[in-house]
């Protein structure tokens, strides 16, 4: 009995053992080649997270630190067409960042400047997301999947309806 | 014909010292293999004379009888037993009043193979279906980094308190930092030059000035970590600015004195200054 108790441990073992390979983690050249191609976004990225650390306040700016993304990561996106894995990888990216970062803290700009100024702003803010989305939107026709994943954020992000402009 | 396959011939005969002749040539010119076959011959003869032990009256009939099928007359088997088989003449049955501890134990391939398969299945859950870089198998290498940039710029934007935007930006100085070392022997030049600007621009720009907005007892809790790490992030990089190759040990000077600057910042704020 103990034997065929120990035969079925190490065959458990071992087959947890071939289970739990992974693929190697990056080494330092595949991390240099990587930073080396997104070098352009990830800047954009930093400078923008610092400019919205100067505006813990002020959603409507935030909001606008989100411009400057979208129309850097449409301009990677289109001179990546023929690289499908970096356009994936690329949308995901802008989709967590539109999704988590752009949605939330427009809605709250929208609730900043029902109560007061800066309707004109919102207003010309949200047409510039919308118009950069639905021209990134052009670009990926050809890829339907990758295409629908933006949609469902463009849709959240029309949802937060242009306040009345108060007279 | 090599040692190992003389040796592999030999081994297989009945009788070790009936040589076939196409070993036995190789025998009559390897001395190592011609000792070896002597010593096997030795021990086959040992074996032969060894004389058996008697076994107390019974071993064998007992043994026999585990190995047996229980042969039943034509008539209903005991409450107990289950037939598994059933042939024309006879019932072939586990023995009548095993337990069913025992049944089951007759099944332990069964589970073997069950667990390894759960074992293997949750090993893979846990640990094998993405790399410690979020990779899934077969896709190509992801960036880490541009994975930690944009999650910094989504945590920092739905931070609502000045210690969870601090939080962020020392984050986000650490994993520039990490990432300039990592690279700094293999990206010497624009690479560096981009993440030492950038990580002057987190620290003095972000942290130090989101530091600010501190009430005094959030400045009493906090600055002393965050002007500690940047302490120990000014050493690290002056060390590894002593280790690097041109083109990336400036910029990793670069990174120390962002460091040092930030925390006499850090330090004056502690202090009462502005």
């Amino acid at each position: 009995m103990t034997r065929h108790i120990l035969s079925g441990v190490v065959i458990a073992i071992m087959a947890a053992a071939v289970g739990a390979q992974t693929p190697k983690a990056l080494t330092s050249a595949q991390k240099g080649e990587l930073f080396r191609k997104n070098r352009e976004v990830f800047e954009n990225i930093v400078d923008q997270t610092v400019a919205s650390s100067k505006s813990p306040n002020d959603p409507l700016k935030r909001a606008n630190t989100y411009y400057s993304l979208l129309v850097n990561f449409n301009k990677q996106i289109a001179a990546s067409s023929q690289d499908s894995g970096r356009v994936e990888e690329l949308t995901q990216h802008l989709k967590v960042l539109l999704d988590k970062g752009l949605t939330p803290t427009l809605a709250d700009a929208k609730r900043q400047v029902e109560g007061g100024t800066g309707v004109d702003e919102f207003v010309d803010l949200r047409q510039g997301l919308l118009a950069q989305l639905k021209a990134l939107l052009d670009v990926l026709s050809n890829d339907p999947a990758t295409k629908s994943s933006l949609e469902g954020v463009k849709n959240r992000l029309d949802s937060i309806k242009i306040p009345e402009a108060k007279h | 014909m090599n040692c190992a396959s003389a040796r592999n011939r030999l081994l297989a005969q009945a009788d070790p010292a009936d040589v076939p002749d196409q070993v036995s040539g190789h025998l009559a010119i390897c001395t190592a293999c011609s000792a070896w076959h002597s010593l096997l011959v030795q021990v086959d003869a040992v074996v032969l004379a060894t004389p058996v032990p008697a076994a107390p009256a019974g071993l064998k009939k007992q043994l026999i009888e585990q190995f047996q099928p229980i042969i039943t007359a034509p008539k209903p088997a005991p409450p107990a037993a289950k037939p598994i088989v059933k042939p024309a003449s006879s019932v072939v049955v586990l023995a009548a009043g095993a337990s069913a501890g025992d049944r089951l134990a007759k099944l332990w391939p069964v589970g073997a193979v069950a667990a390894a398969v759960l074992v293997g299945a949750l090993g893979w859950v846990i640990l094998g279906g993405n790399s410690e870089d979020g990779q899934i198998v077969g896709q190509p290498p992801r960036d880490p980094m541009l994975e930690k940039v944009v999650q910094a710029k989504v945590d920092l934007d739905t931070a609502g308190t000045a210690p969870e935007r601090l939080k962020v930006l020392d984050r986000l100085a650490t994993d520039i930092h990490e990432q300039a070392t990592t690279l700094s022997m293999v990206t010497p030049g624009a690479e560096m030059e981009s993440l030492a600007s950038r990580y002057e621009k987190v620290v003095i720009a972000g942290l130090v000035e989101t530091a600010r907005l501190l009430t005094d007892e959030e400045r009493k809790a906090l600055l002393d970590q965050y002007r500690n790490k940047l302490g120990e992030a000014e050493h690290q990089a002056s060390r590894s600015a002593a280790n690097a190759p041109p083109g990336s040990a400036e910029h990793l000077r670069h990174i120390a004195q962002a460091a040092g600057e930030g925390k006499t910042r850090l330090e004056r704020m502690r202090q009462g200054g502005a």
